[in-house]
């Protein structure tokens, strides 16, 4: 949706199409044919400013472009953000997963029995203080247990540019640990 | 000062910073002077007719520099934009920040309870040494009053200290006072509550424990008129109330004529927050980044300037520091351009007493050349708006 934020007088709806045609779909997939397994697009307009349902349909035509026949996992991550006003509608969407800023969500907005991966995003980069990685485990689990997503992948809630370099890399380094914990948890 | 800015009519003053000399910084991190660097400093001092610039040059060719040096260079690079402004015509001046590293760095520097976490990125390449507060904030010792002291001191015009605002200072640092991480499976709702009233209490306790004391000692040395500088207030929409709460804990019952700027927002979230402001006598606003170059008082002519009727009515009735030069660009706004942008303005609010003229910003990231060119136009226009409106000559 970063049609939203660009200077234009044009319908934003169909210069989202276009940008998913003619721009990240080119990218993605010469993106892919590097190697790239996961592609994360990231949203932070639809959490921080939401989103009317008239651009639902648009929004899912530009996903169902990036998504066709493409040969890696496709996640939409929701920042910056609530995301549990559009949960039902995001598990419409044609991607692979939905990513999620806890931070700002419930997580029993999240629901149950996803039909998608979950992308959940329960490291803050919006602040200093590092999280814990038994917390980090814990959550995991609960997600696991509750939401029962398709595949978890444990994430920042927004991209990690707002923290100093040393503190962004202890919190990845902390993500790494929990993950390697919860790794472990699933195959005993 | 309070009877000046109240009954100055287009009363114009710059807003902040200004660049800072190639050699100030060089001296200052004590990196080599050559040539290009003593004929900038002979250059400006001959066209500002510094006193005694002749003394500066000798100072320039002696390197290294001892520490009582450096500080004597700063002040050298004080007075010459001191001069700047006079000889540009401003009503009030300021040195532009000669003397600070930059204006968060500053503040951080002189308190107690921060601790430095590394570089973010500010805008654009722009990047500043990001502090996290870790305990009780206090004033460590007060962070303007040498600099005041010494403008003061060789000041003609009338003087403005700007002082970044505590919501700017808070916003742009780490809260680390509790060091516990949030549990994520607990409500959000609960969470963002407490998120919420721990923000608040840190801002407060800015404003109370650093900002206020620290404007408290420039009052007790004089400064009568305060600028309070918050770039970052408009950052979050839903805190603008705590944003308006911070600028009352910081000036509230102190004894001098409080101002703040705003700068690059949506202006409009501001209202109706800062309707509860009535301790801000003017607000210095950029508009002319938002605005057409196009001559003309109209409000087709004058896009950028649509939102100024929501400061006219303010019940406090403030002034508004009208921002007619755009700092992002090196565009010399003509006289009859600023010209145009003040009279739409006096049309708006129907008194001339509550408009000021200003640039949109600091002007530090302009050179000096451009910086020097533009406040000329500014005052040049100024002259011709007042004198269309049948108002005084200040000269």
């Amino acid at each position: 949706m970063f049609s939203r934020a660009a200077h234009t007088d044009q319908d934003r709806n169909v210069l989202m199409v276009a940008l998913a045609e003619q721009v990240l779909r080119p990218a993605i997939d010469a993106a892919v044919a590097a190697g790239a397994e996961v592609i994360h697009l990231e949203d932070p307009w639809l959490g921080y400013v939401g989103i009317t349902r008239e651009d639902w349909a648009p929004l899912t035509d530009a996903l169902g472009i990036l998504h066709r026949d493409l040969k890696a996992t496709l996640a939409f991550h929701v920042y910056f953000g609530d995301a549990a006003p559009h949960i039902d509608q995001l598990l419409k969407l044609p991607v692979d997963a939905i990513g999620v800023d806890l931070v700002q969500t419930d997580v029993k907005a999240l629901g149950t029995g996803w039909n998608k991966g979950l992308v959940a995003g329960v490291i803050n980069g919006r602040s200093s203080i590092l999280e814990s990685p038994k917390d980090l485990v814990d959550v995991a689990r609960h997600l696991a247990d509750t939401v029962r997503p398709r595949e978890l992948y444990l994430s920042s809630n927004c991209e990690l540019g707002y923290l100093p370099t040393q503190v962004a890399e202890q919190k990845v380094q902390r993500l790494g640990e929990a993950a390697r914990a919860v790794k472990e948890l699933v195959s005993v | 000062m309070n009877e000046v800015v109240d009954h100055k009519p287009l009363l114009t003053h710059e807003v902040g910073s200004l660049d800072k000399p190639g050699w100030r910084v060089k001296a200052y991190a004590g990196k080599p002077l050559d040539d290009k660097d003593l004929e900038e400093a002979r250059s400006w001092g001959e066209r500002l007719q510094v006193p005694k610039y002749e003394r500066l040059l000798d100072l320039l060719r002696h390197t290294p520099f001892t520490k009582e040096q450096k500080a004597e260079l700063q002040r050298w690079s004080s007075l010459y934009a001191v001069r700047l402004e006079e000889s540009a015509g401003l009503d009030v001046v300021y040195d532009g920040e000669q003397q600070r590293t930059e204006m968060y760095d500053w503040a951080v520097s002189h308190s107690n309870g921060f601790e430095r976490r590394g570089s973010v990125r500010a805008f654009d390449n722009k990047y500043y040494s990001k502090a996290a507060v870790v305990g009780p904030i206090s004033l460590g010792s007060p962070f303007h009053n040498a600099e005041f002291s010494y403008l003061v001191s060789v000041a003609e015009a009338e003087l403005k200290i700007p002082v970044t605002g505590a919501y700017t200072i808070a916003d742009w640092s780490f809260d680390e006072r509790n060091r516990t991480p949030e549990n994520l499976l607990l409500p959000a709702a609960e969470r963002t509550r407490q998120r919420k009233a721990a923000r608040r209490d840190f801002v407060l306790e800015v404003a109370r424990n650093l900002i206020r004391p620290n404007l408290e000692a420039l009052i007790t040395l004089g400064a009568r008129w305060i600028q309070v500088d918050e770039p970052g207030a408009s950052t979050e929409a839903d805190e603008l109330d705590l944003f308006v709460d911070s600028f009352n804990a910081s000036v509230e019952g102190l004894n001098a004529m409080f101002s703040t700027h705003l700068c690059f927002s949506d202006y409009n979230l501001f209202f109706p927050a800062i309707e509860r402001m009535e301790h801000c006598r003017q607000y210095a606003v950029g508009f002319a980044n938002y605005d057409s170059r196009e001559l003309g008082t109209s409000d087709e002519e004058r896009p950028g300037y649509q939102v100024i009727k929501k400061f006219r009515d303010l019940p406090y009735k403030p002034a508004l520091g009208l921002g007619v030069l755009d700092i992002h660009s090196d565009f010399i706004e003509s006289p009859e351009l600023v010209r145009d942008r003040v009279l739409y303005a006096v049309k708006v609010f129907g008194d001339p007493n509550r408009i000021h003229v200003t640039p949109d910003c600091g002007l530090r990231t302009r050179s000096w050349k451009v910086a020097y060119e533009k406040l000329r136009n500014m005052t040049a226009g100024v002259r011709m708006a007042r004198q269309q409106l049948g108002l005084p000559s200040t000269e």
